[in-house]
């Protein structure tokens, strides 16, 4: 049996179910009265970046190729008897898909009917893996082609040279995908090896959202898992030694792109936690990147009235348990311009300090923005499976909020922004 | 659940209810018909970008800022988009309903009053918009024309579509053409904005829990004085078909080569066969259960990606694909048979019976955001129809696999488009 706890936000007016399978899967499920369509997503903590570990019980590290895991969800969908995922989920009106991150792999879908029967096809093909010879060799060719296209893309491109710049040893360096040369290493035997290890279920977790009854689901969800008991014995996973410093200050690529783009950033000086510290620094990094970086900011004016800045400018925060960074990103012909105008528009707040009258309008516009995140089903489920695995919940931001106070604002905007710790990627037209 | 209502406020004036309490948010948004031209797509797609710029009382980008900021983070948006040969200017606020928000405050009238300060007292002196945001705005807007070849996915189906319909206005890029925007003075955007708000019909959609009576009697009042002196939607012209099939070949800074072909339909939504279309287009390109998908892709490995969709305004369909270019004969050979396959009634109980429930899921799926809803209905209105959400289920579900077969004996091939690498041979 699976018992769910109860979360209530009153604000939000949501309710949020949770429990923990016997063996070790986290379940949440959201009920959304009224919505036609139901979203759900079976993920793994197994990502790119996760590509040396000591699998449980045993005491050699394995070393994996670069894009396994990437591959690995590719291959997910072959089944022993033949059949095909698409087909199955099509009969019952679903559309389906399958993701790979630096950190998660994840399988979903979305139906406006038969959400059992499509949980069913989900759970029963993602805990039933098929590898051979011959169809591990066919997704070499087909993924090389998926590569190709990124080799094409040059929003991907700035930001894997971004990383690229920021990282000396974390394996967030790596493109996702791998390289044709790394793909090719990939055997059905390492594949079995990756999926024994990290698709175990107490390494997984499962999120439905949408006009659903949590009870119900719940003992069908419980007779669909094979594994009933939780494994022993945790992974150990290992990604460097990172150093404070940067690799690469600077990194330029040319690509068939009409004006340059840039991606600026900063390397986060304070890593090593999880939980609500962590989102606590990630929202107060958003409030001080709003303030900074945002429309409201005299920088920003200047950029974009200046002319260095074309259309706009996008900035956005990273905060992993052993990583970090923040980082902004537009068109520019002044990419170096722009990033000595940046430094310098840090350094003036750094200064002065924020206001508290501008710290509490920003904070209000997030609040309205948490509300609203809730309107779109595909968006909390994605922001779920980003964040439990870094044990952050979906309700913990207002209380987090709560917690921000100018003066914490303060420290972390003269601690974090240091243009020793930055890095400038640009793609240069040919 | 939704209910859809459409007040006339007067000839060329539409406020649009969809009304549901299922969201967090209520958005309002205004949208200006005009025909796409060169004459003024380009003084459009830079209005709205200057707009966005300010008002009488909020006069620069930060203020207006600011102000949304301290509405909870209301959104604002304003672009222009093209439904066919329509060019429509969009301005769009969004803001966390009033129930929601932790003081009750009343939001949703200030975001409305703020839509239309924005939209009815722009930031003019002396008849014209500000200099320099117009020579700002000019820049970015350039820019963004010649950003378009940044994707080469999406651009080799613009080179395609842009090639089919030279003669026709559709073949005009929504934010027009570089020279176009260098000609635009302050003074001649003015005389745009004068236009493009007392001569065109206008259509206002509010998404949401509002109080519906209130924003009526605040839009009568604002709009006193705009009386649309051309209220019919600008009609798209049916593309004309071509009597043989053409090949076009450029060669771009990509790795992998994009084959795009385009067909002609002949078949618009105001036509009995639209429905009939849309499940084609379904079995025979649109998802992973399509003659495409299965067969150019996973059959043949020919490409990463291969699709079609619906040109719908223009009775057209393009088909998509990322493919080696040393694959190109047998990748354009594979697609156009499985066109032929259908057009021979090759279409199984499984492939037609998918592709119904497909459609009949994304349309009911539309209704879970706001914003596809209008989009939606602002279509039906684009295309002089009237059908709701459920209503195009049903007709979905009447379709017949003789109708979808019936259709396919009337779609023909027409450009073959390829863009490919400087290396390639």
């Amino acid at each position: 049996m699976i018992q769910f706890t109860k979360h209530e936000d009153a604000t939000l007016k949501e309710c949020l179910y949770t429990a923990q399978h016997d063996s070790g899967l986290k379940i949440a499920i959201m009920p959304k009265k009224g919505y036609s369509k139901s979203y759900a997503i079976f993920g793994t903590h197994f990502g790119s970046v996760d590509n040396l570990f000591i699998a449980p019980g045993k005491t050699e590290k394995t070393m994996l190729p670069d894009g396994i895991a990437h591959f690995l969800e590719h291959k997910l969908f072959e089944q022993p008897d033949g059949s095909n995922v698409f087909e199955s989920y099509a009969k019952h009106g679903a559309n389906a898909n399958a993701y790979t991150s630096f950190h998660v792999t994840a399988y979903l879908f979305e139906s406006t009917q038969d959400v059992q029967e499509n949980l069913g096809i989900l759970l029963d093909f993602v805990q039933k893996p098929y590898f051979t010879d011959e169809n591990v060799s066919k997704e070499q060719g087909i993924i090389g082609q998926e590569i190709g296209m990124y080799d094409d893309d040059p929003d991907w491109q700035l930001m894997m040279g971004f990383l690229g710049g920021m990282f000396h040893e974390h394996p967030v360096r790596i493109d996702i995908a791998g390289t044709v040369e790394s793909i090719s290493k990939i055997t059905k035997e390492t594949l079995y090896d990756c999926y024994n290890t990290f698709y175990n279920l107490s390494n997984m977790c499962l999120f439905i959202i949408g006009d659903v009854a949590p009870e119900s689901l719940g003992s069908f969800i419980d007779e669909r898992l094979l594994q009933k008991e939780k494994a022993v014995g945790e992974i150990k996973r290992f990604y460097g030694d990172e150093p404070m410093s940067v690799y690469q200050k600077e990194v330029r690529k040319k690509l068939d792109v009409s004006v340059p783009m840039f991606m600026l950033g900063f390397k986060d000086p304070d890593c090593g936690y999880d939980g609500r510290e962590l989102l606590k620094k990630d929202l107060e990094l958003s409030v001080i990147c709003e303030l900074l970086f945002g429309k409201t900011s005299p920088l920003y004016t200047d950029l974009y009235e200046g002319g260095y800045i074309l259309g706009g400018m996008d900035s956005e925060t990273a905060c992993e348990v052993l990583y970090g960074y923040v980082s902004l990103s537009g068109e520019s012909r002044q990419p170096e311009k722009v990033r000595d105008m940046v430094f310098e528009g840090i350094k003036k707040v750094q200064e002065t300090g924020l206001l508290d009258a501008d710290v509490e309008r920003v904070k209000r516009a997030m609040t309205g923005q948490y509300i609203k995140q809730f309107n779109n089903l595909n968006a909390v489920a994605h922001q779920y499976i980003a964040q439990v695995f870094n044990d952050v919940s979906l309700f913990d931001f207002p209380s987090v909020m709560e917690e921000i106070t100018l003066d914490s604002l303060n420290k972390r905007l003269r601690s974090y922004f240091d243009p020793e710790r930055a890095v400038l990627s640009v793609i240069e037209p040919q | 659940m939704n209910e859809y209502k459409i007040y006339e406020l007067k000839a060329g004036l539409k406020l649009h209810h969809i009304k549901t309490d299922k969201f967090k948010t209520v958005s309002v948004g205004l949208h200006f018909h005009r025909p796409l031209r060169y004459e003024e797509a380009s003084k459009n797609a830079l209005l709205t970008d200057v707009m966005r710029r300010g008002n009488q009382k909020l006069q620069d980008a930060a203020s207006v800022s600011r102000y949304l900021q301290a509405l909870y983070g209301a959104a604002f948006h304003a672009d222009v988009r093209r439904k066919g040969e329509d060019q429509i200017l969009s301005y769009v606020v969004s803001t966390v309903a009033d129930s929601y928000l932790p003081e009750k405050e009343a939001t949703t009238f200030q975001a409305v009053s703020f839509l239309y300060d924005m939209v009815l007292c722009p930031l003019v002196e002396n008849g014209a918009f500000r200099q320099d945001y117009v020579e700002q705005e000019k820049v970015n807007l350039i820019n963004d024309i010649k950003a378009q070849i940044n994707d080469k996915r999406a651009y080799a189906v613009w080179r395609l579509v842009e090639e089919m319909c030279k003669n026709e206005p559709y073949s005009i890029y929504e934010l027009g053409r570089v020279s176009d925007v260098e000609a635009i003075t302050p003074e001649s955007l003015y005389a745009q904005y004068l236009t493009v708000l007392h001569e065109s019909p206008i259509d206002i959609f509010v998404t949401g829990d509002a109080d519906i009576d209130r924003v009526i009697d605040l839009t009568k009042k604002r709009f006193a004085e705009v009386t649309p002196k051309v209220t019919e939607y600008p009609k798209s012209t049916l593309h004309s078909a071509a009597d043989e099939v053409r090949e076009l070949v450029e060669t771009y800074d990509v790795s992998q080569a994009k084959l795009s072909i385009g067909f002609y339909t002949g078949i618009t939504p105001v036509d009995d066969e639209y429905s009939a279309l849309m499940v084609y287009n379904s079995i025979f390109g649109s998802g992973a259960h399509s003659k495409l998908f299965n067969h150019v892709r996973e059959k043949l490995s020919l490409c990463y990606y291969a699709s079609s969709r619906l040109e719908r305004y223009k009775g057209m369909m393009v088909v998509s694909s990322g493919i080696e270019y040393q694959n190109k004969e047998k990748a354009e050979t594979e697609i156009l048979a499985q066109a032929e396959a259908m057009r021979q009634g090759d279409i199984s109980d499984y492939e037609f019976d998918v592709s119904v429930k497909s459609i009949v899921n994304s349309l009911r799926s539309l209704g879970d955001t706001g914003g596809y809803m209008a989009d939606y209905y602002l279509g039906q209105a684009v295309s002089g129809t009237s059908i709701s959400l459920e209503e195009q289920c049903e007709l979905i579900q009447k379709v017949t696999k003789d109708d979808v077969i019936r259709v396919a004996q009337r779609i023909k091939p027409e450009l073959v488009y390829v863009m490919k690498g400087q290396e390639a041979e």
